[in-house]
């Protein structure tokens, strides 16, 4: 046989072999892409290796404060001041500074104590503030000191939540850094925090001995806390043959999880594993396991999120003080319970991503990128279509199209919600409603704020129309008083003296409160009053510190209401005295 | 043996004029700062691959008649000089239609005439590199 018969001959062979090869591979692509997979117990990859084929996804997702929800104690990742600060409360001196090997730490002086040093080994949060962890044994340890990133300064815990001053706790199994009032947020990271600020944890709590050896699959929130975990997909894709069929003929890869790809509910349920607070009917499995919940999962198999009405060991009152009267959460991590009672998500559909994207817009809030902006009532509009149109606005809300008072979320998610020394838009997207104190009347019920009256705050004198903010700023419970104190700095001044009238009722609440993190909101609302869009640690009352003793605080109070002079116009003593009897002054744990 | 000599010679000036051109269109966008070039990480990498690999192959092509041995055969030539010049279409032409709707870390399906192409030019450096060591 010639050379040239031989050739042609390994050319066909080749040819032959290789369709067949191809085929073969195809056949056996197809039968594993229509294999469905159980996730639970897969490994996790990291991010890292997710970037390799997902740079752009990897990207935008780095830009977010889910990727710092726990980071590392490193330089670039702390954003406290350490080089020295000091902060006084209770009693007690905190002085956050680096050690000799350029360690992080925090000392803590009581008088009659020996000073107690905590080195800082992890943080939590870069967003609003920076929480601190410090090792005890085998668990990390939230230390009672915290850093305002947006305000630059240190705050005590203890004003963080909603806890009068001197709320003290006595719990010998805390490890004691300044000790009573000061340490009253100390919290062990490895069974609270450690559950929605990281990837796959597992507190690895040991029955017997109540020791812990916790680990997650990644710090913070990563790639794999919404897609799954996602080793095995990245090894099977490593085959580009697999990649180039799944870019060619796009359909599902059952190795992983694309959110987008759920149904509505279920992609809530991604996102309420953390943004809905839940209880299980047995904790155990969970401390020592870690949570079973994986992307895609039906939350309600593990867990049932928190109600007003949910019980607690035979308490049903345990968690009735998160909720408003009408079951309206009023805490932040409370969205999704706000999402399943909305018409919207009922009805039609609607899910945390059709308004937030994971992978785009502001990472304060995430709110998708064709919806920034003046484009914010298309959030609405993609399913309300004939509200589109300014004259279908003007007509629907009797307000200025153009107007803050015109804007969807303005009426239909007010903000009536609590969390992280702010004040949030309710997720409960709903029909505005005014109560008007009538038993006949099918409004929100007692205490609930509505939409309307947070910006038309009206006086002392309004009691009858409802719970109105400036009368709410006294009377009501610290929620309702938080709410009040953003209500009375965000809504624009409606004409004559009512912009003295509110400032009076703030530097009173800023004086009388006793909830530091009231202070802390009314404070911030005279800030937008006197100086609208100046720095936090700049202008009048930028030294007024909410979580201050009393004399102290008076005296900063004292001097912002001599330099504003006129333009204040007080509460009279008499009936301030009186709305205050009524306020409740009832603590409210936020979810720990 | 001339005929190759003329056809490596017409077939890498093109090519080296037609891949210089085409750096210079990459410059000109990086110059001119074009959003379309320089915001995909991906896209921008494969064109510079594609003018890299253009100009270097064209290079090969008409380097490679410069040393074939007088006594080579000039039909394995023609072959060898066939093998080099479809993997400087290939190669090139695949990086750069893999540009087009790119993935976001995979090339356009274009790309799978870069391996064919590098497969042709293993094989053709391969003969080139026998036939030096058989010829004096």
């Amino acid at each position: 046989m010639s050379r040239r018969w031989l050739i042609a001959l390994a050319l066909v062979a080749g040819v032959t072999g290789g369709g067949a090869a191809l085929r073969a591979k195809r056949r056996a692509l197809a039968a594993d892409l229509a294999t469905a997979r159980d996730l639970h117990g897969g490994g996790y990859a990291g991010s890292l290796a997710c970037r390799r084929c997902h740079p752009d996804h990897y990207t935008t997702w780095s830009r977010t404060f889910h990727r710092t929800m726990t980071t590392e104690a490193t330089t670039t990742n702390i954003r406290g001041d350490f080089s020295g600060a000091t902060l006084r409360h209770a009693g007690v001196e905190a002085r956050m500074d680096r050690d000799a090997d350029g360690g992080f730490r925090m000392t803590f002086r009581t008088p009659g104590a020996p000073p107690r040093t905590a080195k800082v080994v992890r943080a939590v949060g870069s967003r609003r503030y920076q929480q601190y962890l410090a090792a005890e044994g085998d668990a990390l340890w939230r230390l009672p000191v915290a850093y305002h990133i947006e305000e630059k300064r240190w705050f005590p815990m203890t004003g963080a939540f909603l806890f009068a001053d001197a709320t003290a706790i006595d719990d010998a199994a805390r490890p004691r850094f300044g000790g009573g009032v000061f340490d009253r947020h100390v919290t062990r990271w490895n069974d609270n925090c450690v559950f929605c600020h990281n990837v796959a944890p597992n507190p690895g709590r040991d029955p017997a001995t109540g020791a812990f050896r916790t680990t997650v699959a990644e710090l913070g929130i990563a790639c794999e806390a919404c897609h799954g975990p996602g080793d095995e997909h990245a090894r099977a894709n490593a085959d580009p043959s697999r990649r180039y069929d799944l870019h060619l003929a796009p359909r599902a890869d059952p190795t992983i999880v694309n959110p987008s790809r759920l149904d509505p509910a279920r992609a809530a349920d991604v996102c309420g594993r953390c943004h809905g607070q839940r209880i299980t009917a047995d904790v155990g499995p969970f401390l020592t396991h870690g949570d079973p919940f994986v992307a895609g999962d039906d939350l309600a198999r593990y867990s049932r999120p928190l109600g007003r009405d949910t019980s607690l060991r035979g308490d049903a009152t345990a968690f009735a003080a998160r909720f408003w009267e009408d079951g309206t959460p009023r805490l932040t991590a409370y969205e999704y319970q706000g999402l399943r009672q909305s018409a919207c998500a009922i009805k039609g559909g609607l899910t945390c991503t059709s308004c937030h994207g994971m992978h785009e817009g502001d990472p304060r809030g995430q709110i998708r990128a064709r919806f920034a902006g003046a484009s914010a009532d298309s959030m609405c509009t993609q399913c309300h279509t004939p509200l589109a149109a300014p004259a279908a606005v003007a007509a629907h809300t009797h307000h200025d199209p153009a107007g803050a008072g015109a804007r969807c979320v303005s009426c239909h998610m007010p903000r009536i919600v609590y969390g992280v020394l702010d004040v949030h838009p309710s997720h409960r997207i709903e029909i505005p409603k005014v109560p008007r104190n009538d038993p006949h009347d099918a409004g929100y019920g007692a205490g609930r704020p509505d939409a309307c009256t947070l910006c038309h705050v009206a006086g002392l004198a309004d009691r009858e129309k409802g719970p109105r903010p400036m009368l709410s700023l006294f009377t009501s419970d610290p929620v309702g008083r938080a709410v009040a104190a953003d209500a009375l700095g965000n809504a624009p001044p409606f004409g004559g003296d009512e912009r003295a009238r509110r400032l009076g009722a703030l530097l009173t609440s800023m004086t009388d409160d006793d909830f530091p993190a009231v202070r802390h909101i009314a404070w911030r609302s005279l800030r937008r009053l006197i100086a609208p869009g100046a720095a936090p640690d700049a202008g009048l009352a930028a030294d007024f510190d909410p979580s201050a003793d009393t004399p102290a605080r008076l005296a900063a109070v004292e001097r912002v209401r001599r330099a504003l002079g006129p333009a204040v116009r007080d509460v009279d003593v008499r009936t301030r005295n009186a709305l205050i009897i009524v306020a409740s002054h009832q603590t409210l744990e936020i979810g720990e | 043996m001339n005929d190759e000599i003329r056809r490596c010679r017409r077939f890498g000036w093109t090519s080296l004029t037609a891949w210089a051109l085409f750096g210079l269109a990459i410059e000109a966008a990086h110059g001119f700062k074009l959003g379309a070039y320089l915001d995909d990480n991906l896209r921008h990498t494969i064109l510079r691959l594609a003018h890299a690999h253009g100009v270097i192959l064209a290079l090969v092509v008409l380097a490679f008649p410069a040393t074939l041995p007088p006594e080579a055969d000039g039909r394995a030539a023609r072959r060898t000089g066939l093998l080099l010049r479809a993997a400087a279409l290939l190669i090139p032409a695949g990086f750069a239609l893999g540009a087009i709707a790119p993935h976001e870390a995979d090339p356009g399906w274009p790309v799978v005439l870069v391996p064919i192409g590098g497969s042709l030019l293993v094989l053709g450096l391969i003969r080139t590199a026998w036939r030096a060591w058989r010829f004096r």
